[in-house]
């Protein structure tokens, strides 16, 4: 293992992880540089079975392109079939020449989005849990992923659905539901519980 | 919403780092912070899951018109009594409206409100225009009908647009879309002048494509940042194509018959087609950067195939598909290509594959037995080898036992059989003797 780092969940557990899986968060990339080396970070606000789950994104997504990045700004050290044998290639200019056109990196995000479409599967009390975390220890893509899967538990669903996945109230005043009804009258009846 | 007061608290919509306290035994999604509500809620884009949004609860009511995506499908609105208007309220609503996609039924007039409200703020329009319902000319039938297209002049703000199904048969008098990068027309029936005027108006396009259209007989291309092009013009006419592009990458045509490139440009892949009618003339300059290049047609003149495998001496990858060559309206069997010129002149091939007409001209004009014993095909790792009849089948398998031979790194060469013509005793023959070769290299010979 490389230089490691210990983290100290809200119910007490102590992870402890590589430099590249926890500095995927912000925050705690931000801590360690302040605090002593030989101290655990505490995250208070994360109990042990999310951050759990968040440290397994992390790993996956270590050593990893963000699959936000455009396909350009590839390096080609984290190409996994680059034998830096890419013909006439400058050091400056091998990144967005190499991976516009190298199959193997254009692969291997292809992947790691599918397997983060997989891992925000999930039922949605889970994904509001990595969304607070991801938000509290600002995790880009964990964030993203998360603000996807809650989408998707969105998309399809009539209001009273949404309502219910979200555990929200319909706060409308019964003008604000005429309203509404008229506005919408092409969707399903949104009031109908 | 025209109905609800405004929200009091200031509204972010980008990622935010909120370090609220949250309720450590809370699971109700309610008690997320705003902003990740607003940014899941701008994650979506289809039409139905919006509105659907709206009727939730107040506050998703209120940030609903925050989204920046609306998507119409193609029967979103079945049975609605009025589309446009709702498509309308919809767009009207949405404050920040950034891209648009309608692919239902619309009228011209409701699309030109919609844009004339939005303009400031869009980036991205796609359109499917074939069941517009545009105005009816006012003139009788002298005056040409008002051109539906005009009305996206409004949108300066433009990055991105693709049209399906329009009309582009008179100038839709656009003035300036400085920022159009991305244009796609798709099923179109266009003009020269009027192509021409709507090109004119976009002068920092880095993609372009115009797929099965017609009604163009001459078309030129001057645009400075063009990367990727991409032309698929229908029908047998001769179509002339001269493009001037120091930037461009991507060649994909289909249609032309004369095809003239300034010879400025970075070409990698480059794919020529001509479905129907004759290939007459290509003029592309060098092709240092060339990796990919496919030829394909009925019939193309010899100069121009001969020129163009000239240029193209540092092709990797290379597909040819052409069935006959010949100047005029009759259909000539190709000369004599030699096999070993063929590989000397493209000496980085490494992906090859080639049709019935064309690899039956493959031939050894200088007898291998005296050549150069240094002759080698150094690169070649797979070939791909179509043989449609029978005829010639010495010198085709000829030609199949020298590339196996002189190819060095061939891992893979597949022979298509397809459709043998004259099948009599002639084709078994042959398909023996191809059975036979594949005995012979077994692990490199495949047969379909």
């Amino acid at each position: 293992m490389g230089k490691t780092i210990k983290l100290i969940s809200g119910d007490g557990e102590m992870f402890e992880v590589e430099e590249a899986v926890a500095f995927q968060s912000n925050i705690i990339k931000s801590l360690a540089d302040e605090d002593n080396a030989d101290d655990c970070i505490p995250l208070p606000r994360v109990d042990s079975q999310i951050l759990s789950k968040v440290l397994e994104f992390c790993r996956k997504h270590a050593n990893s392109p963000s699959v936000h990045t455009k396909f350009a700004a590839i390096p080609s050290e984290l190409c996994p079939k680059h034998d830096g044998s890419a013909a006439g290639a400058s050091s400056s200019e091998s990144s967005s020449a190499h991976s516009e056109t190298c199959r193997a990196c254009y692969d291997a995000v292809m992947k790691l989005v599918q397997w983060d479409l997989e891992f925000v599967k999930v039922d949605l009390d889970l994904i509001h849990h990595l969304l607070k975390a991801a938000n509290y220890l600002d995790i880009e893509d964990l964030m993203f992923m998360a603000v996807e899967g809650a989408a998707n538990a969105i998309r399809g669903n009539n209001p009273e659905e949404i309502r219910k996945l979200f555990d929200l109230e319909n706060d409308f005043t019964p003008e604000e539901e005429k309203e509404i009804l008229k506005e919408y009258s092409w969707l399903d009846d949104p009031f109908e519980p | 919403m025209l109905f609800l007061t405004p929200h009091s608290s200031s509204q972010t919509f980008h990622r935010t780092v909120c370090l609220l306290s949250c309720p450590s035994s809370a699971s109700a999604m309610d008690s997320l912070p705003d902003a990740i509500v607003h940014h899941i809620l701008c994650s979506l884009s289809n039409a139905r899951d919006v509105a659907a949004c709206s009727c939730v609860s107040r506050y998703w009511n209120e940030a609903v018109p925050y989204i920046p995506s609306l998507y119409f499908p193609r029967n979103s609105l079945d049975g609605a009594a009025a589309a446009d208007a709702t498509i309308g309220r919809m767009v009207a609503s949405a404050v920040c409206l950034q891209d648009l996609i309608v692919y239902c039924p619309f009228s011209s007039a409701s699309l030109a409100s919609w844009l004339d409200l939005r303009c400031g703020t869009l980036r991205s329009l796609e359109l499917r225009m074939d069941g517009i319902a545009s105005k009816p000319a006012s003139g009788g039938d002298d005056e040409p009908p008002a051109n539906e297209l005009e009305c996206i002049g409004v949108a300066r703000g433009l990055e991105s647009l693709k049209l399906w199904g329009v009309s582009l048969t008179t100038s839709p008098n656009w003035n300036c879309f400085d920022k159009l990068r991305f244009l796609e027309i798709i099923g179109a029936t266009l003009r020269d002048g009027a192509l021409s005027d709507a090109l004119h108006a976009c002068p920092n396009l880095t993609d372009l494509a115009l797929l099965s259209c017609n009604g163009v007989a001459a078309l030129s291309i001057e645009l400075e940042r063009l990367e990727n092009c991409r032309l698929d013009f229908l029908g047998p006419g001769n179509c002339s194509l001269h493009l001037s592009s120091p930037k461009l990458q991507i060649l994909e045509i289909q249609g032309f018959s004369w095809i003239r490139v300034n010879q400025d440009h970075h070409i990698r892949r480059l794919c020529i087609a001509k479905s129907s009618g004759r290939v007459y003339k290509v003029e592309l300059g060098k092709l240092p950067d060339l990796e990919f290049m496919s030829l394909r047609g009925i019939q193309w003149r010899w100069s121009a195939i001969s020129s163009i495998l000239y240029c193209a001496s540092e092709v990797r990858h290379l597909i040819m598909k052409i069935e006959f060559c010949g100047d005029f309206d009759t259909l000539q069997p190709f000369p004599e290509i030699d096999l070993v010129d063929f590989f000397n002149n493209h000496p980085r091939l490494c992906k090859f594959e080639i049709h019935g007409a064309l690899f039956a001209a493959f031939c050894q004009k200088n007898s291998l037995k005296n050549l150069d014993s240094k002759f080698v095909i150094p690169y070649l790792e797979e070939v791909i080898i179509t043989v449609r009849s029978p005829l010639n089948a010495e010198q085709k398998l000829n030609t199949l036992e020298s590339v196996l031979m002189y190819s060095v790194k061939l891992h893979r060469m597949t022979i298509r059989l397809s459709q043998m013509k004259n099948c009599n005793e002639a084709a078994d023959d042959f398909f023996k003797d191809i059975c036979k070769l594949k005995y012979m290299n077994y692990n490199v010979v495949q047969i379909e």
